[in-house]
């Protein structure tokens, strides 16, 4: 079971970083006055809140402390 | 009215933004849909959690929680991807060329340019159901020679934005020129005034492709410079534009006069002659003569 929690952070890794580069491209080659920083605040929030609620989810459940599936 | 700012590397300080065009808001909100179908059994089975959260007790509702987590995360960053690809290709039109930025996913960046006068033709095209009601459609912009024609693909009001590009290529061809189809610039007509009245500042025995406007500041500016410690320069700055733009008008004249009389006749050679030697007596002389030929061979010299 616990394979499943390091599939997930490294999921979360990769997409982290995904991110990063995708926030960066809307960063540097938007324009004044566009949608770009306003889509950037929109989709970190979203990203954050569907995190944490997941990171609370799996808090809050009972795992198997054995790495048996 | 242009839009202030820069928006692509190569734009020159003195370049006006005409147009910053993206594809129609349409072909982004099918994208929306796609991930709102892709979406579906996510929200599903959240709905089931919160309703009857037995079912996901054990493994299974552990799963469930990763899963549909990562799965909403996928949807999310194909949006983000989406929007990039949507939003950062962006058409740029100035007073001086097409600039067009094509974001092809995240690392795949092009920008291609295309000066106005080398637009040999410009079409709107809208077809669909959807590009009909929603006004928006393709725009093919042929060019000359061997280059590639530019195609802006789902442009919101193409027939508006076709016009403006072929009223900003006409300006753009009576102030540069027109490239033809073997790719020689043919020279514009503010162009060519523009490099005439540079010759003519080195050769001042042919005034006949000066402009008006140009013999009235000329006039001016030397006015000014000479008079600029006069202190009733401000009354006498108004005579004087009075006088120069009466001065322009008869030298303007003198000059139709000239020309129209070189083409009906062989008399040019005289003339020139004749020219010179009233050159050399008014610079020796200093005296101005009352008759309109000599009043515009004066005012040549004056200016």
């Amino acid at each position: 079971m616990v394979y499943f929690l390091i599939i997930y952070f490294l999921a979360l890794v990769v997409f982290a970083i995904y991110s990063f580069f995708g926030i960066y491209h809307l960063w540097r080659f938007g324009y004044i006055g566009d949608l770009t920083k306003p889509a950037i605040f929109v989709y970190i929030t979203i990203a954050l809140i569907t995190i944490v609620i997941s990171i609370i989810f799996i808090v809050f459940r009972s795992w198997p402390t054995d790495f048996n599936m | 009215m242009p839009i202030q700012g820069k928006y692509f590397p190569s734009q020159s300080s003195n370049e006006k933004v005409f147009l910053l065009l993206r594809r129609h808001w349409f072909t982004y909100a099918v994208f929306i849909f796609i991930a709102c179908i892709m979406a579906v059994p996510f929200v599903i089975f959240a709905a089931i959690y919160f309703t009857n959260p037995t079912l996901f007790e054990g493994v299974f509702g552990n799963f469930s929680i990763i899963g549909g987590t990562l799965y909403f995360l996928f949807i999310l960053a194909l949006m983000l991807y989406g929007f990039i690809d949507y939003y950062l290709d962006v058409y740029i039109v100035t007073n001086e060329r097409i600039v067009d930025v094509d974001q092809n996913g995240m690392f795949k960046r092009k920008i291609s340019e295309l000066h106005l006068y080398q637009v040999q033709d410009v079409k709107a095209s809208v077809k669909g159901a959807f590009p009909t009601f929603l006004h928006y459609g393709n725009i093919h912009v042929q060019t000359a020679a061997e280059k590639d024609n530019f195609v802006f693909n789902s442009i919101p009001n193409p027939y508006r934005v076709s016009k403006m590009i072929a009223d900003l290529h006409q300006s753009q061809i009576d102030d540069v020129g027109k490239e033809d189809s073997n790719g020689v610039i043919r020279r514009g007509r503010k162009k060519v005034k523009d490099e005439e009245f540079e010759k003519n500042l080195t050769h001042e025995d042919d005034i006949s492709l000066l402009g008006k406007n140009a013999l009235i500041n000329a006039r001016k500016n030397t006015k000014k410079t000479l008079d600029e410690t006069d202190s009733d320069f401000g009354l006498k700055a108004v005579l004087e534009d009075e006088l120069a733009v009466e001065n322009a008008d008869k030298v303007m004249g003198g000059v139709n006069e000239t020309i129209m009389n070189d083409s009906s006749n062989n008399k040019n050679e005289k003339k020139d002659n004749k020219l010179t030697d009233k050159n050399k007596e008014f610079k020796s002389d200093g005296e101005k003569k009352d008759e309109p030929h000599e009043l515009h061979e004066n005012e040549e010299i004056d200016i």
